[in-house]
């Protein structure tokens, strides 16, 4: 009976080491690495690594959290950083759509980074090693969140599902730095949540005054919009905000899903001939007629949960007492 | 002759005794190295830059045939259909394995769920059974032309 031991062996030892030092050149130890902190945008060139072949993806992003001792300050400090060498993308799938979402992968780093930070600041004084234990935790969580977003989005397939987390990601952040995303109007008196800072342009000629707080992502806009009305009457106030509608929004069809004529609180979805839809919520409160709403272009028909549910948490933030509940 | 020659091979195609009796560490050694060199071979050709999709399961299947072509130089007789497929099973177990631990261990995803490891195995099952099937009609052709290598 033959025994071909000896060339079993030699294969899977020459394989192993085949492998092993592939594994090695793929690593490029010899190439530049570069850890870019959260910042500036992720551009295709921070994706200089090797392509994974057995990957079913398009893209991977690689990144992580670093904990860096400020000897000025005497304090360590948590930075989101993505490294090239592992981060890399198919030749044939870059588009804007899939830098954006890996932006997001990026971005979900960086929320986790600002957790650490405030670790950092409550427990001043902790050693390295807790801190870096704290890390830890936070890094399988990090992971976890990572997985949720691919698993929701479909890798950026579900459109709607990719807008909720960007509104989600981006809520978080701006949760957690100085600037809240809390925003309250100086004239109007309302105030709502942007999860990032919006743009401002105002009208104003002898009969009216229009103020407009716009943020426009990849696939929606989020919008606030206040009118100056002194003689409020709510039958009037529908004909004005329908001609909004048509003349501004040109809308082809108009559904009110909600009225509530006593405290004048009317919600509106709407769609344009190009498929395009908003969804808004108008209050009244004296002088002025304000809406906030959602205005995105879904993929298909059952691509508007994600977009249900930012317009749901946006309208939900929209208040007018002065002390925020 | 050589119908009761063919006849006792169809009856021995599904004696599983024959090729439990004979089984050790070799058919598993045989398994190993095999899955070792198409790691080996694989990273080469992630190292050149390759994207393999299906192309990727289509080679580990052409390359299975190679366990019973070391069987049969080892035990100088084929191996029969049912102990066939049961090495074929060793084979993509052991290979599962391989690549659930690599997957854990690089945390990146694989072509196909791993996750739902029960339905992959009964799909691999399924397409090991038929492959076999097959093989099983090409043997005989192969061995009238004296070109039989398993």
């Amino acid at each position: 009976m033959a025994n071909l031991l000896k060339p079993k062996l030699i294969v899977a030892t020459a394989s192993i080491g085949i492998a092993f030092a592939l594994s090695l050149m793929d690593k490029k130890f010899y190439d530049s690495h570069i850890a870019k902190r959260w910042g500036s945008p992720l551009q295709w060139s921070d994706f200089t690594g090797k392509i994974d072949p057995l990957s079913k993806y398009d893209a991977s992003v690689s990144s992580t959290i670093q904990l860096e001792f400020d000897s000025s300050s005497s304090t360590y400090k948590a930075y989101a950083v993505q490294k090239n060498v592992y981060s890399w993308v198919r030749e044939s799938s870059r588009s804007d759509d899939l830098l954006n979402h890996e932006q997001y992968h990026f971005n979900i780093t960086e929320y986790f980074a600002r957790l650490m930070n405030k670790h950092i600041l409550d427990s001043l004084g902790q050693s390295q090693e807790q801190f870096q234990s704290k890390l830890n935790r936070l890094l399988i969580s990090e992971n976890v969140m990572q997985s949720k977003y691919d698993e929701q989005t479909k890798h950026n397939k579900h459109r709607d599902q990719q807008g909720l987390w960007e509104y989600k990601i981006d809520s978080l952040i701006t949760s957690n730095s100085t600037d809240s995303g809390w925003l309250t109007d100086p004239f109007t008196g309302v105030t709502i949540f942007f999860p990032s800072k919006p743009t401002f342009s105002q009208r104003a000629d002898s009969k009216t005054i229009i103020r407009l707080y716009s943020l426009e992502k990849n696939d929606f806009i989020l919008t606030l919009l206040s009118i100056k009305i002194s003689d409020f009457n709510a039958d009037s106030t529908i004909a004005k905000i329908s001609k909004i509608y048509y003349s501004s929004f040109e809308a082809k069809k108009l559904n009110v899903i909600q009225y509530n004529k006593e405290i004048f609180k009317l919600r509106i979805a709407s769609e344009d001939s190009l498929g395009g839809r908003t969804d808004f919520i108008w209050r009244y409160n004296y002088p002025y007629l304000n809406g906030a709403g959602i205005s995105y272009h879904p993929y298909n028909d059952t691509d508007t949960i994600g977009y249900t549910s930012i317009f749901n948490s946006f309208a939900n933030s929209l208040y007018f007492d002065k002390v925020r509940k | 002759m050589i119908d009761s020659h063919q006849q006792s091979e169809s009856v021995d195609s599904l004696n599983l005794g024959l090729f439990l009796r004979t089984i050790s560490y070799r058919e598993f050694l045989t398994s190993i190295s095999l899955i070792l060199l198409l790691t080996a071979i694989f990273a080469v050709m992630q190292f050149l830059g390759f994207w393999l999709n299906t192309e990727y399961l289509i080679i580990v299947f052409l390359s299975m045939p190679l366990n019973h072509i070391v069987y049969r130089i080892e035990h100088k007789r084929s191996n029969n259909f049912i102990g066939r497929v049961i090495h074929d099973l060793i084979f993509i177990i052991l290979y599962l394995i391989l690549l659930f631990i690599s997957v854990k261990i690089k945390g990146q995803p694989f072509l196909f769920d791993l996750e739902n490891i029960v339905f992959n195995f009964f799909l691999f099952m399924v397409l090991v059974g038929s492959y076999e099937i097959i093989v099983e009609f090409v043997r005989p052709v192969l061995a009238r032309r004296g070109w039989q290598i398993f």
